[in-house]
């Protein structure tokens, strides 16, 4: 009796499991990229709130939830160009808590951050990034394209009538 | 080449590195340095004291010469130029006469004043000159300035409110600055640049509202730089490397048992190389096999102790840099930090902090050797960002005009004491 409810718990739990990530099932290869991925984009955001003291948390949060997130993806090639999209976000997001670290700091410090902050040298920071990101972007972009261009051609093959 | 057009040439290079910094997406085009370490280690030997000379005279200002500049041409090597209270609106040039002596009788009495056009305080272009117990300030470029020398010292001296330099030491050997004062430099209050090896030392100074307390361009062997207070600059202690000087790579300098706080003064006056130093406490910009040790850096909105690569002509990695036994706190983003790329062999070791970037430098294991060898990109973007701000002109900083009047600093016991040589015999 107890072994048939804890079969049943175990059961549960993965189904909750299951719908988490959109009820979908990949090989150990596929799994091994979403691992991959969510480990990226969490030592990338581990790097970008260092300076908050945020290293360790940022890592676990971003990488779990980021790995749920590509698992969740239904084919290997959206895995792929969720991640290109997920760390063009974070490139996005590194000159801003770049500056964000100054500005929550300056005050400690006795320090007026905004003339170091609000310059061009910022604007033009903001911008190479945005270009490195819209590049990342793209990629994912293309990638998305040809899997769903693959996709419709699988599907059309699969409508060919046989005979 | 005279030293006006020199020290032109030098700053025009120095903007053009400037620019080459902040054009960090040109990197695949830059070479990378490549020049080996010179050999000679960071410690300076024990050298005996300065023998004091028998056979000299004394030259009395205004007694005896009307100005200082009457008094130092009529003078004999190894001969003493005592000058009264007062203020003196001149520029001292001394060329050719070797080991005299330059003395005020009142450091804080005795006062050179370039109101804001005049060159140089007092240049020496002759060997072991001594300057010792007056102030300077006011120049357009230099209170207290040596070039190509052999033998210089400059004990007791306060430089304030100067347009690049406090106390400056240019391809020159063998010197010290020490028990000396300096606020109010764009540039630097202490300087020494294209020396290695040096010989040379700096020690109980104290450096304030400067844009950098002390710099040195490819400065080092047997340089030491201790005992002495770095505090309210825009950055503190920054050996650096350039192209634009000879001797590149910065290497082998010593920075021990000083006291370096709160440099991100932003109503310091600062040029573009200063303000990039913005927020940090020792900050080896390009630098290899240096020392530091001992050291309390605490209050620095950027970090406390770093290497950084520094981006002239070529990409200077900071390698080889030994940072030990320090006590690192209240900094902004790292106490520790090592800029990428690096070039290995870098060593954090001992020290009392509480945060690194990257997050492993203090590791001994493998992660941490990683770590020491690449270095963490952040650290390099968070100060070419300031880079690239000064250089587009638009960065917060005061103006060495401005500054208040000289403090009253101490004086050299008995300044008719006769004169002595700058620096004593090498133990070595």
């Amino acid at each position: 009796m107890a072994s048939d409810t804890r079969a049943d718990d175990a059961g549960g739990r993965s189904r909750s499991v299951r719908r988490l990530v959109g009820g979908q099932r990949h090989s150990a290869r596929t799994t091994a990229l979403a691992v991959v991925l969510a480990l990226l984009c969490g030592a990338y955001a581990a790097w970008l709130l260092a300076d908050f003291g945020l290293r360790w948390p940022a890592l676990l949060a971003v990488a779990v939830l980021a790995g749920v997130f590509f698992y969740s993806r239904r084919t290997p090639a959206a895995m792929l160009a969720s991640g290109f999209y997920g760390l063009a976000v974070l490139v996005v997001l590194t000159p801003i808590v770049l500056d964000l670290a100054f500005v929550f700091a300056a005050d400690g410090y006795g320090i007026t951050p905004w003339p170091f902050v609000l310059s061009l040298a910022d604007l033009v920071f903001l911008g190479v990034f945005v270009a490195l990101a819209l590049i990342l972007s793209a990629i994912g972009f293309v990638i998305s394209r040809r899997a769903d261009a693959g996709n419709e051609t699988d599907s059309e093959d699969a409508a060919v009538p046989e005979g | 080449m005279t030293e006006d057009t020199k020290r032109h040439r030098r700053e025009v290079l120095k903007l053009g590195a400037a620019a080459g910094a902040a054009g960090t997406v040109g990197l695949g085009r830059m070479a990378v340095g490549a020049g080996d370490s010179h050999t000679t280690p960071a410690a300076l030997p024990d050298r005996d004291p300065p023998r004091e000379y028998e056979n000299y005279r004394t030259r009395r200002v205004p007694e005896d010469h009307d100005t200082i500049q009457a008094a130092v041409s009529a003078a004999n090597p190894r001969d003493l130029v005592l000058i009264g209270p007062g203020r003196y609106t001149e520029e001292v040039r001394v060329l050719d006469t070797p080991d005299i002596t330059i003395r005020g009788r009142d450091r804080n009495r005795v006062v050179l004043d370039g109101e804001g056009t005049r060159y140089n305080g007092i240049i020496a272009l002759a060997d072991g000159v001594v300057m010792e117990n007056l102030t300077a300030t006011g120049y357009a470029y230099n209170a207290f300035y040596w070039t190509g020398v052999d033998g210089y010292r400059g004990s007791s001296l306060t430089a304030v409110n100067n347009g690049d330099y406090g106390l400056y030491a240019f391809d020159s050997v063998n010197g010290r600055f020490e028990h000396s004062y300096a606020a109010g430099h764009p540039d630097s209050g202490f300087y020494i640049g294209q020396s290695n090896p040096s010989h040379a030392r700096v020690e109980n100074v104290v450096a304030e509202r400067n844009g950098i307390g002390y710099s040195g361009t490819n400065a080092g062997g047997n340089l030491v730089l201790r005992d002495s207070v770095w505090r309210h600059n825009m950055g503190g202690i920054v050996p650096n490397t350039l192209d634009s000087e000879a001797l590149a790579p910065q290497s082998a300098m010593r920075i021990e048992n000083n006291e370096v706080h709160d440099n991100n003064n932003a109503d310091a006056p600062a040029k573009a190389f200063g303000y990039a130093a913005f927020g940090t406490g020792i900050n080896v910009a390009g630098g290899r096999d240096n020392e530091i040790v001992d050291n309390d850096v605490t209050g620095h909105i950027n970090f406390g102790i770093g290497a950084v690569p520094m981006i002239d002509a070529n990409l200077w990695r900071p390698g080889g840099n030994r940072v030990h036994d320090n006590r690192v706190a209240d900094s902004g983003r790292a106490d520790l930090a090592l800029g990428a790329p690096a070039r290995g062999g870098n060593r954090f070791a001992n020290n009392d902090v509480s945060s690194s970037r990257p997050g492993s430098l203090t590791d001994d294991g493998m992660l941490g050797d990683l770590m020491t060898d690449i270095g963490d990109p952040w650290i390099t973007l968070s100060l070419g960002k300031q880079y690239l701000q000064a250089e587009l002109g638009e960065y917060p900083h005061g103006d060495w005009r401005d500054g208040p009047a000289p403090p009253t600093r101490k004086p050299m016991p008995n300044p008719e004491r006769p004169p002595r040589e700058a620096v004593g015999p090498r133990r070595d």
